[in-house]
């Protein structure tokens, strides 16, 4: 049977986006699943529809676009949630998927734009392009410094806010700072594995890693590496010709594989 | 003569660590405290007892800044400790006592592992509270009242002028709330600390407060226990089985 090496250079660039998504994928990931935000990230992971649609349509790069609205949603559910009755998922379901809605009214109106968006939709980490492995190591690096530098009250707040809050650890701000994070990273993230995936590659690591850990200082270190073993295993399995499946859904279940041996493991 | 120790005089000698003045707070239309005036003396263990839905824990959370109100409270404190219902914790988080602790006070990202002088800084706060071989132990698998100690080393290790405890009995036995009283009442004498707690329990409360808060919505009485822990009060503001409310 023959094995689909590194010696192509679509699979090598695609092997550096997949090195450099792990870290991002795992350390933003912990805080996400610890704080219980995952349906937030799903969210801001669908708004990246509307933002690709917004940006092929004003004629910018969909992922400037995908950035700006991302955040803007992310604010908007905040202060929304904060001044409604109803619970923040209801806020979040409700706002999202208006801002979904509006994407695919958008693309819907326009033919060419639909194929277009379908790329995002799906993602593709085989066609990343030199300009999209340096945003992404820029956005790491960025991301990776401020969750380190917030690290330590992040946990905290997870822990109970209150707590944090009135010992002068961390508030509201830090959610903030987290959903821009968030946002940051999801647009880049859907360039790889897709609009439908993206919250996948996020939690799973994120979550194996917590089912294993009974250590906050290990957590993210489990993360990392299911992160690291489910996209290298991944993205070579993809490439075999005997399996070609898509990339991206391969990534992700092989992060499930690994979510699954764990849950199993620490029975 | 040597000058009396700070937690020697009398709690009435100094300003009020807290004064409330008319205090009120709402949930959404009802209201929960209405014109509540008291005060928490400095250097004393003061209870604030009530009823159910008597507004006991919402005083709490205006007093900590968590609740908006309307009055003034005012605050004769730098630093404060806080150690809330254990009910309210996440104790699934992948977290161990050392490490709690630690995130308390410490910014290096606790995955780059703890620091030689963390690590002794949390034994030391653990063994204040006869807790030093939790160190290690995940959050998730302590007893109630092991995780009590540990909340209570994580709020002394902020070296707090106020220590606030929101029902500090809750889920424990009766000696798991004794130990824990007494570890308190020991810091508080050491350190000069001023107390404030919610409890229910108000054989505790008579053990070991200095001022009672009788609340029911209002401040229905104030003082030291022996003019507020007596039958004819406690009967009108939780019935006939007041001992237990």
């Amino acid at each position: 049977m023959e094995f689909l090496g590194l010696d192509h250079g679509f699979l090598q660039r695609a092997l550096l986006a997949v090195i450099l998504l792990a870290p991002l994928c795992a350390l933003v990931g912990v805080p996400v699943v610890n704080l219980r935000l995952a349906y937030l990230t799903d969210a801001i992971g669908h708004t990246a529809l509307a933002g690709v649609a917004v940006g092929l349509l004003i004629g910018i790069d969909p992922r400037l676009s995908t950035v700006v609205l991302s955040l803007l949603l992310g604010v908007i559910i905040l202060a929304v949630a904060r001044r409604s009755r109803l619970s923040t998922d209801t806020v979040i379901g409700i706002l999202a998927s208006t801002v979904v809605a509006g994407g695919l009214a958008l693309l819907s109106r326009e033919r060419g734009l639909a194929r277009e968006a379908q790329r995002f939709l799906v993602g593709d980490v085989l066609t990343v392009t030199p300009l999209d492995l340096g945003l992404l190591a820029a956005v790491a690096a960025l991301t990776l410094g401020i969750l380190g530098w917030r690290w330590n009250r992040l946990l905290a707040l997870a822990f109970d806010p209150d707590l944090a809050q009135v010992h002068g650890r961390a508030g509201r701000a830090d959610r903030l700072l987290l959903g821009v994070v968030l946002a940051l990273s999801t647009a880049l993230i859907v360039r790889s594995v897709g609009v439908l995936l993206a919250t996948a590659l996020v939690v799973i690591p994120a979550a194996t890693a917590r089912t294993l850990s009974s250590r906050a200082a290990l957590q993210p270190w489990l993360a990392l590496g299911a992160a690291l073993v489910a996209g290298i295993s991944g993205l070579l399995l993809s490439a075999q010709p005997t399996i070609a499946t898509a990339s991206g859904p391969t990534i992700v279940l092989m992060a499930a594989l690994l979510f699954g041996l764990a849950t199993v493991l620490r029975r | 003569m040597a000058a009396p120790l700070p937690f020697l005089e009398a709690p009435w000698a100094r300003p009020p660590t807290v004064d409330l003045h008319e205090v009120g707070a709402m949930r959404g239309e009802v209201t929960v405290l209405h014109d509540v005036t008291a005060r928490i003396p400095h250097g004393a263990c003061t209870a604030i007892i009530g009823p159910n839905g008597a507004g006991k824990t919402t005083l709490l959370r205006c007093l900590l800044g968590l609740l908006p109100h309307t009055g003034t409270i005012t605050r004769r404190f730098e630093r404060l400790g806080y150690v809330p219902q254990r009910l309210t914790l996440d104790r699934s988080l992948p977290l161990t006592a050392e490490e709690a602790l630690t995130i308390a006070v410490s910014d290096r990202p606790v995955f780059f592992g703890l620091s030689k002088a963390a690590r002794e800084r949390a034994r030391a706060l653990l063994a204040e509270v006869c807790a030093d071989h939790l160190a290690q132990r995940p959050l998730g698998g302590l007893s109630g009242g092991e995780l009590q100690r540990v909340m209570l080393a994580q709020a002394l290790g902020r070296e707090p002028d106020l220590l606030v405890l929101d029902e500090p009995g809750t889920g424990l036995d009766t000696h798991g709330h004794r130990l824990c009283c007494d570890i308190t009442a020991d810091a508080r004498k050491r350190r000069g600390i001023t107390q404030v707690m919610v409890s229910h329990d108000l054989d505790i409360v008579a053990a070991h407060a200095d001022h009672v808060i009788l609340l029911d919505r209002t401040v229905l009485r104030q003082g030291p226990p022996s003019t507020v822990l007596v039958s004819e009060v406690l009967d009108r503001a939780f019935g006939r089985h007041g001992a237990h409310a």
